[in-house]
């Protein structure tokens, strides 16, 4: 087969991009709001400078926010939202029907996945998902599945009327010379501020793109190892200044929950258990 | 408990630091019994490795008494010695199924940041850097180990822990470099480097069918104990010009085999020497590849250059041209420890090496700030320092 494009797109009834929703931002102003307003977060959360700086820097990207919304709330025609997307392929040294099942085990996402903290079963198709935000406060939504081919392929998107949206899915196929299987993750984000807020979010916590890549690769470690590798927790002597923007620099960015449990690899199961 | 901290270039200290705790199911926590300065703990010490943090604990050289394991280690339990690899692998991916240990897929918690450099990342190492994973090391008195279940291995005799202690890394690595340099019966091998992987070098390629060893260095000490342990020996302060002295020593015909154990902080009195010091001092230049130009000029056609020395970025000025117009095989990289364990475990039982042959210092951890400078500078005939984390400061 010659694969002349590296990008794996979603479904009809999967994708965002037809929700009606522009892909571009009408004006740099909402972007650099969320910008400030992600930048104060990071500066915070590192701690770097004391809480009241980092709070006055948190005012002037709020303000200028609502500056925006405000302004934008009055032209319906101005979208606020932006589309992104990332995808990011790996080799598993696991068969595809042990990954699917691992995949669509949502009980054991918040194991591997940054920053979710509790998912569950719903119903058939659907799912509970609960997300620590990096500047605190969680947000919760309900994913559905939009389609599945066991042991082949899995996509969703988050509900309509969820407080996020996003939609992704994740193929499976044999690897070459026994090594696996070659898993691709796609996933669509629409974000306040678009591709520039994307961009800067990499400052806080991660890309939408490193998201996409880490998580696969939690993924992965996850399958193989039934453990996320960390050196979150362990010791070492005093941090000076210098010390402490090296640790910003190259120290683990892994965002995922604490978790000392391992994994338990599900049996591939031939039909959908129903809730 | 007290543990060695990188505080910054020059700079380590002996600090008080919290106890490791079991972080993921297949860790365990390590009583260190022994642990060791290796030269490449140098390169870190000098402020030529990237990604260091001031605060990291060092080391990559350690031994002890398993302390307490995860819910995930089966096979060891409170109470076992162990030796354990300096590189951490995950044994359940296709590099470490493939042997190559050191090439790991998952132990790597920061592997994003080595692939950005590397294109992929290799496994993770013990107190060296965040490239390399970032985990605290062992030049302390206990150490988080991951991936246990894998890499420590139960020492069943009760050999001292000084014949033991360089399983974790140099022995590995010197065996490795040898068995990299593809060494037929009878082959003659040049040996850049009469540290301690150096020695372990000349041991194993002898080990493995070597006529001759021509070894390289300045500092007589360990031309000396290079010599004792049978090879001829090229003092490069001395001689001018290594590639003639190699040729002359090898009737014109060149070495079958090199071998870099020296790495990214080459010394010389050469111009190539001065050239990569001044760029290195301005950061225009990661690595000193001095060594690496020598080798390959003075190798012979279709021979085989095996680096052990460790490098980290880019070089300048690599003689590539005589690389491909000789023909010659080049092999490298981090060492596969855990392939070596028990092969060279059996060797040490035996008797067919004693590697505690290197030692030249044992001192407590509290000393170790002081052996850094000492091992660097070359001071006092310093060839391989041993740290004991228990026994109390000298006075």
């Amino acid at each position: 087969m010659i694969q002349n494009s590296r990008t794996t797109h979603l479904d009809q009834q999967s994708t965002l991009a037809p929700a009606g929703t522009d892909t571009q931002t009408s004006s740099w102003k909402a972007p650099a709001a969320a910008g400030a307003a992600i930048v104060a977060a990071c500066l915070l959360r590192k701690q770097l400078f004391r809480k009241r700086t980092a709070w006055m820097l948190a005012g002037v990207g709020a303000a200028q926010a609502i500056h925006k919304w405000s302004a934008a709330a009055g032209n319906a025609a101005v979208p606020m939202r932006g589309l992104v997307k990332a995808q990011a392929t790996m080799t598993i040294n696991r068969s595809a029907e042990e990954l699917y099942a691992l995949w669509e085990d949502v009980e054991q996402s918040p194991k591997w996945m940054e920053r979710i903290v509790h998912a569950e079963r719903a119903g058939d198709r659907t799912s509970k998902w609960v997300m620590q935000l990096p500047a605190g406060g969680r947000l919760a939504w309900t994913s559905e599945i939009t389609a599945s081919e066991p042991g082949k392929k899995l996509a969703w998107r988050s509900a309509s009327g969820s407080m996020i949206a996003q939609a992704g899915q994740v193929l499976f196929e044999p690897a070459v010379n026994g090594r696996g299987t070659v898993v691709r993750v796609s996933q669509e984000f629409l974000l306040p501020g678009g591709k520039l807020s994307a961009a800067l979010s990499g400052l806080i916590a991660r890309t939408p793109g490193g998201f996409v890549r880490e998580n696969l690769r939690h993924f992965k470690q996850f399958a193989e190892t039934g453990e996320v590798p960390t050196t979150k927790g362990q010791p070492h002597g005093a941090r000076t200044a210098g010390g402490r923007v090296q640790e910003i620099a190259y120290g683990e960015n892994n965002q995922r929950k604490p978790d000392t449990q391992t994994a338990v690899m599900p049996q591939p199961q031939p039909e959908r258990q129903s809730a | 408990m007290k543990a060695l901290c990188w505080m910054g270039k020059g700079s380590v200290e002996v600090q008080q630091v919290p106890d490791p705790v079991l972080l993921n199911p297949r860790d365990a926590i390590i009583k260190v019994t022994r642990t060791a300065i290796c030269g490449s703990d140098l390169h870190l010490f000098d402020g030529y490795i990237p990604t260091m943090e001031s605060g990291d604990i060092l080391g990559h050289e350690f031994m002890g008494i398993v302390e307490e394991v995860g819910s995930g280690v089966g096979n060891l339990k409170r109470g076992d010695r162990v030796v354990v690899p300096f590189t951490i692998a995950c044994g359940k991916c296709f590099f470490c199924n493939d042997q190559l240990w050191s090439l790991c897929d998952n132990s790597n918690p920061n592997a994003n940041l080595a692939e950005k450099l590397y294109g992929y990342s290799g496994s993770a190492l013990f107190g060296y850097s965040h490239i390399y994973g970032g985990y605290a090391g062992g030049q302390a008195q206990y150490v988080r180990v991951p991936f246990a279940d894998i890499g420590p291995l139960k020492i069943e005799n009760d050999l001292p822990d000084d014949k033991l202690l360089f399983l974790t890394d140099i022995f590995p690595t010197g065996y490795m470099a040898a068995e990299n340099a593809n060494i037929r019966e009878g082959d003659t091998v040049a040996i850049w480097g009469c540290g301690p992987v150096g020695q372990f070098a000349i041991a194993s390629a002898f080990m493995l069918g070597a006529k001759r060893v021509i070894a390289i260095d300045r500092i007589p000490e360990r031309l000396r104990l290079a010599e004792s342990k049978g090879a001829e020996t090229i003092n490069y302060s001395e001689d001018v010009d290594i590639v003639v002295a190699l040729r002359e020593l090898t009737g014109g015909f060149g070495p079958d085999s090199c071998i870099d154990a020296v790495g990214l902080e080459a010394h010389g009195t050469n111009i190539g020497f001065i050239y990569d010091k001044v760029k290195q001092t301005f950061r225009l230049e990661m690595d000193r590849p001095n060594v690496l130009r020598q080798a390959i000029q003075a190798l012979r056609k279709g021979g085989t250059l095996s680096i052990a020395g460790v490098y980290g970025g880019f070089l300048d000025k690599m003689p590539f041209g005589a690389a491909f117009g000789k023909g010659i095989t080049m092999k490298m990289g981090q060492t596969h420890v855990h392939k070596y364990l028990r092969p060279l475990l059996e060797r040490i039982e035996k008797g067919e090496i004693d590697p505690s042959f290197i030692i030249t210092h044992k001192v407590p951890l509290d000393a170790a700030p002081e052996l850094y400078k000492t091992f660097r500078d070359k001071q006092d005939e310093c060839i391989k320092v041993v740290l004991d984390p228990w026994a109390a400061a000298a006075a």
